[in-house]
């Protein structure tokens, strides 16, 4: 990749960070297994940047790049979601407040974590705000289909976290 | 909680807006590639080594005992054999291995197909290996076991037929057990995930 792609690379990543840690949180429990995720998606990135176009947004060509690659890496963990597993990038301030969101926020994750492999993008595109169109563009399944997963998902997350958040 | 909004609200507070997180330096990217690379290429080079120094043995031994046993048909027989068994076989399989590692060049498709397209080259891989074992174990076991023989027995094959074919059957069962180990780490159970996969994404409700 010649050194003006690569600045241009670095720059469209870095504008897009947040996207390979939430992917990575949320597939994997493991922290040694998420910084290898880590890894891993940003070379699938790297390795297909030059194949990217820009005929779609830019957020949307690495959820799905991203996605697939957490997808195909995903490896299933016995290991319950604890407290010493948080993601690393949740801040650890120990204030009072602070613990209690961190706390919540562990059994948010844990929830999503017991969601298969296709319910988890979906759950984390629609917690990231994309648009059902947006969803089935990236995910690959119908916008019916997303949507009737979603009835599905809330209802199971509502359920799991009820008097938690 | 009536509505899902909470939660979603909850988590847009307080997870990392999408730039907020400690950017990445040119160095940080460079270093991840480098070290991914090199993973990558470990992986090609020591199938490709692995194969290279496997032929280099089996084409040493079968011209020696080509030279060492010349006007002995069948000893030349099974050596021909064994040696030309894995020419054309060894080009299609690297061919193959190649393909399995070539970057994604169309990334406009959306994640379910990707996953589709990566299940598929496995699989044909794997169908190529199981046809590849196929024959290279029974060959492989005759071309051994009917050397050995022929050489150290006094008498030969024709003297000692029974050895000969519990040598084989022991060989056959040697060479299937290692390759049944090779096929389930590096087929068998990332095609299963892939497969739970798909049929996850399939779901229609």
């Amino acid at each position: 990749m010649q050194r003006i792609t690569e600045d241009q690379f670095v720059e469209d990543i870095n504008r897009n960070i947040g996207i390979i840690h939430k992917i990575c949180n949320i597939y994997f429990i493991v922290p040694a297994d998420r910084q290898d995720a880590c890894q891993e998606i940003l070379y699938q990135l790297w390795k297909s940047y030059p194949a990217f176009k820009g005929e779609a947004k830019f957020s949307t060509w690495m959820y799905k790049v991203a996605l697939n690659t957490a997808a195909t890496y995903a490896k299933r963990s016995s290991r319950q979601l604890g407290h010493e597993m948080l993601p690393g990038n949740l801040h650890l301030t120990e204030t009072n407040e602070q613990q209690h969101i961190n706390e919540q926020m562990g059994f948010l994750y844990a929830a999503i974590n017991e969601l298969s492999v296709m319910d988890k993008a979906i759950t984390l595109l629609y917690l990231e705000d994309n648009s059902y169109d947006e969803i089935a563009a990236i995910t690959g399944i119908t916008k019916t289909n997303v949507s009737v997963r979603l009835v599905r998902i809330k209802k199971n997350l509502r359920d799991k976290l009820k008097n938690i958040i | 909680m009536e509505t899902f909004d909470p939660v979603r609200n909850f988590w847009q507070k307080n997870t990392e807006p999408q730039s907020s997180a400690s950017p990445l330096t040119k160095e940080d990217v460079e270093k991840v590639i480098r070290a991914r690379i090199k993973k990558e290429k470990k992986i090609v080079a020591e199938f490709f080594w692995a194969a290279l120094a496997f032929q280099i043995f089996l084409y040493s031994f079968a011209s020696y005992l080509f030279i060492r046993f010349w006007g002995d048909p069948l000893v030349i027989g099974l050596c021909a054999a064994g040696a030309l068994l894995y020419i054309p076989f060894t080009i299609k399989m690297m061919q193959k291995f190649k393909a399995m590692y070539k970057p994604v060049t169309d990334t406009t498709v959306d994640v379910q197909s990707l996953t589709s397209k990566q299940y598929g080259l496995l699989t044909q891989f794997f169908r190529f290996k199981k046809g590849f074992d196929l024959v290279a174990i029974p060959v492989n076991s005759l071309v051994v076991v009917g050397v050995l023989i022929q050489i150290y027995m006094p008498g030969g094959i024709e003297a000692n037929l029974t050895q000969a074919i519990i040598g084989f059957v022991i060989m056959m069962l040697v060479y299937a057990t290692a390759a049944w180990y090779e096929n389930n780490k590096h087929f068998v159970k990332p095609l299963r995930q892939f497969q739970l996969i798909l049929e996850d994404m399939k779901k229609s409700d």
